[in-house]
């Protein structure tokens, strides 16, 4: 099934103490991921950000199955993360927190060529971006009894950086069909709005526009002739149209506070 | 406690979430949290836990993910109520 499924979580957003929570923890992770982190495979990641990047894979793999299992509700304990493991690579730039740079794009003109792994131990300590590359081994797991009565396995890739978290789900481990990409409000909208700088807070609305733009501008690079817009399907997952045509991509968006994320499914060429 | 007085605590428990705050005097047993009120879906368990203290009541994650409309949120704490008070 051709699907799509992304999420961004901003650090700012969350809050360590409720983190430790049992009972705002045990809302979202299962006894067995507990079980996980407590295995010490991400030995230097703390509990907040393993509880943020646990949702934002959760969330991305019920988007990606809301698609096509519309009734699909969003239970988190019942999504499994079954494994996860990171690769680590030297710093090769200083990622998304220089609102200059361009938005972080992936996919296949594009080779990841960010960062990673410098995480540094506790609670909003991780000083630079950091990304946990897609393989086999980045699997989850659904249960099998939330509507289709049987498992399907899904990959996630995560990348977390200084204030956050970007999340795609896709149903191979092999993500180069998948065209991904995160920025900050600012990067799309521009740093004169009154929205990116800190002056108010963003609005869904302005959130919504600015994610928009975002993959407007990505679609614009790749075909630069194409009149592109978005439409909205019933169940509430974006469309795209092509010159007024309906395009069968996928396509997934997300923001929360100044960051903004997607993931569309390139066409078969 | 009626389903009256419980969304008048209930919008107390969704106003820190809802940017605009106009959106709260429109709120009917239908409106759904985050298509309606934009809430953002990362403060769903906020808004479980302020509720269960608010109520002074526990929710447990399979009634928690069903709290997707009001109708719904105060389905849910109706019926934690009604269990604590029995």
């Amino acid at each position: 099934m051709h699907s799509a499924g992304n999420d961004v979580v901003a650090f700012r957003l969350t809050d360590p103490e409720r983190s430790a929570q049992p009972r705002f923890y045990n809302q979202i992770l299962s006894p067995s991921e507990i079980a996980l982190f407590h295995s010490g495979a991400l030995p230097s990641l703390s509990f907040h950000i393993f509880l943020w990047l646990c949702w934002s894979i959760k969330e991305s793999a019920y988007k990606f199955r809301k698609r096509y299992h519309p009734d699909l509700v969003f239970s988190p304990t019942a999504i499994p993360v079954t494994e996860i493991r990171a690769t680590a690579q030297q710093i090769t730039h200083e990622g998304p927190q220089n609102a200059s740079t361009d938005p972080q794009i992936t996919g296949t003109d594009h080779q990841i060529t960010h960062p990673v792994l410098q995480i540094t131990g506790t609670d909003h300590q991780i000083t630079h971006p950091v990304l946990l590359i897609t393989n086999a081994a980045h699997q989850i797991t659904h249960p099998v009894h939330v509507i289709t009565g049987r498992t399907e396995d899904l990959f996630f890739r995560s990348e977390l950086f200084p204030e956050g978290i970007h999340t795609v789900v896709y149903r191979h481990p092999d993500f180069k069909s998948v065209r991904s990409g995160y920025a900050f409000l600012q990067q799309a909208l521009g740093s004169n709005h009154p929205q990116t700088n800190g002056a108010t807070e963003p609005t869904p609305e302005t959130q919504s526009a600015a994610v928009r733009e975002l993959v407007l501008l990505d679609l614009r690079k790749r075909d630069p002739n194409g009149a592109w817009s978005f439409g909205k399907h019933k169940e509430g997952y974006p469309l795209l149209y092509r010159n007024g045509v309906l395009q069968p991509v996928p396509l997934s968006l997300a923001h929360h506070d100044q960051l903004l994320g997607f993931s569309y499914l390139l066409p078969v060429s | 406690m009626d389903r009256q007085a419980i969304l008048v605590e209930l919008k107390k428990v969704l106003a820190p979430y809802i940017k605009n705050k106009e959106l709260l005097d429109g709120i009917t047993e239908n409106t759904n949290l985050i298509t309606d009120l934009k809430i953002n879906s990362a403060n769903l368990v906020d808004i479980v836990i302020d509720a269960e203290a608010q109520y002074n009541i526990e929710i447990d994650a399979d009634s928690a993910e069903n709290m997707v409309t009001i109708q719904n949120c105060i389905d849910v704490i109706e019926e934690k109520l009604s269990s604590a008070n029995s």
